[in-house]
């Protein structure tokens, strides 16, 4: 590892100065005490531009930025359809959803699902939803986090994690809890103008080295990978064999149907002024990400190419810190002060990244927990704002606390479970029931409720006894086997029984679920 | 006309009574135009959206080329790698194209979105 101490002093200044700014910001805008609507929504005052960098901000996670350019540094292809299915996902949501999603909602996406059929049970679904896709979500952002900048300010010592990792999550309480919708966006738009600015950069140095001839950073990234022509062909992530193939499909479907309906990136619908100030909003949110996308993609590709596969995996099994390693191997083009610019300047954004989604996850969670929980179970909708709004601040509190410990906790095995399931849970239970109550008119609360717990629970229980947890040297438990499941993600089977249970419950109610259900358990 | 006649020819007993059918078979025919409009407005919705369901298909298609025609894929295209690259990049070409043309035009009136109309759950 190339790490410079004067690249790490470079890098912990710029954190400081970073850190102070963002606060400062969520300050500055944070909401008076009793205004719900400002907390919730900053009163729907962003333009449309601005409102699209935060919802880009939203939805190009620490993981999409990191854990993606790793894919495509170690298997190429498969990395770039991964890159490919989540630009396509915010499209989708643009197109079918987002405008829609504006008309009906208010403040979280249990308003959206309780327009229609308004009650307890639906909130509290909607909630516990909200909660099983966020938290996964947010333990792997955390537990990023912590590597991320151990890695980066290159401490070794024991311990020196679980620290970077509360140092992160008090960040981001601080940020949630003061800033609410108003200050994470402008945290969000700080952070896409820096990715956008340091990928630039590190884009074009990296063209440049390459002669601008794609084809020649193609064949380099085809000798580092260390796989030759199969760099450029499905299958080093997942396999070539059958099951390759399926859990391929399998991943894919899950991001295309599930990424963009995470309820922090929905919950930025309710930011905008109107439906057609969404549309406009939507429309720079998915060009911002179409071209980080792309310099995820050129940047991957030209980690593979001068870094080299051995070098990554020696750092990272899972390639998350090849952004950093290709910026250091650019930096030593230019001694001495490009090294530490470029690295800061990558170090930076990553960080700013890394900050401004977790601040954004949790807001979504405490603000589902505060609005649908403890307003619409707990109080039957007759809280008064100023207890909402402390439920909130509360919340954001307590799912930060349990968020940082539990992160804490598994900091050193591989989460790429966790978010799997995040995304499966978005596919299968918020995409078909946010699909179905906003365009079927037959719909009903028990259709809803169906495809809300029915689908997380086909998710969560396949996920427990699928590959990503037991069985295989990279799994969670890898010392353990009691998979049954023969993929690692659960999309290709519970996308269907989500939208299924929805379809079942809406038209022959609970007797027919039930029954349905007794028929599977006999027959398996 | 006055006003008194217009109200008793909509009593179903009075001076009108005999027009009952004919505005009967009027008031059909207007809800058959609403619900031929409806259908109209929402077949235009879903028309509308055609393109981006067309770019799901043809991502999913491209999943399953990929997974299953891989040879075909690895075909080499002078300048770009082969067949599977030129492809996923055109999709980021179409992705943005799409933005584009969202930021272009003006998004008055969406048929299904103004059916949804304002949110109807009193809050508190």
């Amino acid at each position: 590892m190339t790490n410079s101490t004067s690249a790490q002093t470079g890098a912990l200044i710029m954190f400081s100065v970073l850190a102070t700014l963002a606060m400062l910001l969520c300050i500055l805008t944070g909401s008076e005490p009793d205004d719900l609507a400002d907390f919730y929504t900053g009163y729907r005052t962003l333009t449309p531009l601005r409102n699209g960098l935060a919802v880009a901000g939203d939805y190009v996670s620490a993981a999409t930025v990191l854990s993606t350019s790793g894919v495509i540094a170690l298997s190429g292809y498969d990395g770039v359809v991964l890159v490919l299915s989540t630009v396509l996902s915010l499209l989708l949501l643009m197109r079918l959803l987002a405008e829609p999603l504006r008309t009906a909602g208010r403040f979280t996406m249990g308003d959206v699902l309780a327009r229609r059929m308004p009650g307890r049970a639906v909130r509290g679904a909607a909630c516990a939803v909200i909660l099983a896709a966020s938290l996964p979500f947010l333990l792997v952002q955390l537990s990023v986090a912590g590597s991320l900048l151990t890695f980066i300010l290159g401490i070794s010592v024991d311990g020196a994690k679980a620290a970077c990792i509360c140092v992160v999550g008090a960040l981001m309480i601080g940020y949630a809890a003061m800033g609410g919708m108003k200050g994470t966006a402008l945290v969000q738009i700080i952070k896409m103008v820096m990715l956008f600015g340091a990928s630039l950069a590190i884009t074009l140095l990296v063209l440049s080295r390459f002669h601008w001839n794609p084809d020649a950073l193609l064949s380099a990234a085809r000798q580092g990978s260390g796989a030759g022509d199969a760099y450029l062909r499905q299958g080093l992530e997942f396999g070539r064999g059958a099951r390759g193939r399926l859990d391929f499909l399998s991943v894919q479907i899950s991001v295309v149907l599930g990424a963009a309906c995470l309820p922090h990136v929905t919950m930025r619908m309710n930011g905008g002024s109107s439906a057609s100030a969404v549309r406009r909003s939507m429309s720079w949110a998915v060009g911002a990400t179409v071209v980080i996308g792309l310099f995820v993609t050129v940047m991957g590709t030209a980690a593979a190419a001068l870094v080299g596969h051995q070098v990554i995996t020696a750092n990272d099994p899972q390639g998350s810190t090849s952004l950093l390693l290709l910026s250091s191997a650019l930096g030593t083009d230019y001694p001495s002060l490009g090294e530490a610019v470029l690295f800061a300047a990558i170090g930076g954004a990553i960080f700013m990244t890394l900050l401004a989604s977790v601040a954004g996850v949790t807001l979504a969670a405490a603000t589902s927990v505060a609005h649908d929980l403890y307003a619409g179970v707990l109080r039957r909708e007759r809280a008064t704002e100023r207890g909402e709004l402390a439920v909130a601040r509360w919340a954001i509190l307590g799912i930060g606390l349990v968020a940082i410990v539990l992160a804490a906790l598994v900091r050193d095995r591989n989460l790429q479970v966790l978010i799997a399931t995040a995304f499966c849970v978005g596919a299968s239970a918020v995409a078909p029931a946010l699909v179905y109550s906003l365009f079927w008119s037959g719909y009903t609360r028990t259709g809803l409720l169906c495809t809300l717990l029915g689908g997380t629970a086909c998710v969560l229980l396949l996920m427990t006894f699928s590959t990503a947890v037991s069985g295989r040297p990279d799994s969670l438990f890898p010392h353990h086997d009691f998979h049954w499941f023969p993929l690692r993600t659960t999309g290709i089977v519970s996308v269907p029984v989500g939208f299924l249970s929805g379809w079942l419950g809406s038209r022959h109610g609970w007797r027919s679920v039930v029954s349905a259900l007794r028929a599977a358990v006999a027959s398996s | 006309m006055t006003c008194l006649d217009v109200l008793l020819s909509l009593r179903p007993h009075g001076r009108g009574r005999h027009r009952a059918a004919e505005r009967r078979t009027s008031a059909a025919t207007l809800n058959a135009l609403a619900g031929y409009k409806s259908w109209l407005s929402r077949a235009g919705y879903w028309l509308g959206r055609a393109p981006s369901m067309a770019t799901l298909c043809a991502f999913l298609l491209y999943v399953l080329l990929s997974s299953f025609l891989g040879d075909v894929m690895s075909l080499p295209v002078p300048g770009l790698g082969n067949v599977g690259v030129l492809l996923g990049l055109s999709q980021f070409a179409a992705v943005f194209g799409f933005a584009a043309h969202g930021l272009r035009t003006d998004c008055r009136g969406d048929p299904a979105v103004g059916e949804l109309g304002e949110p109807v759950e009193s809050y508190r």
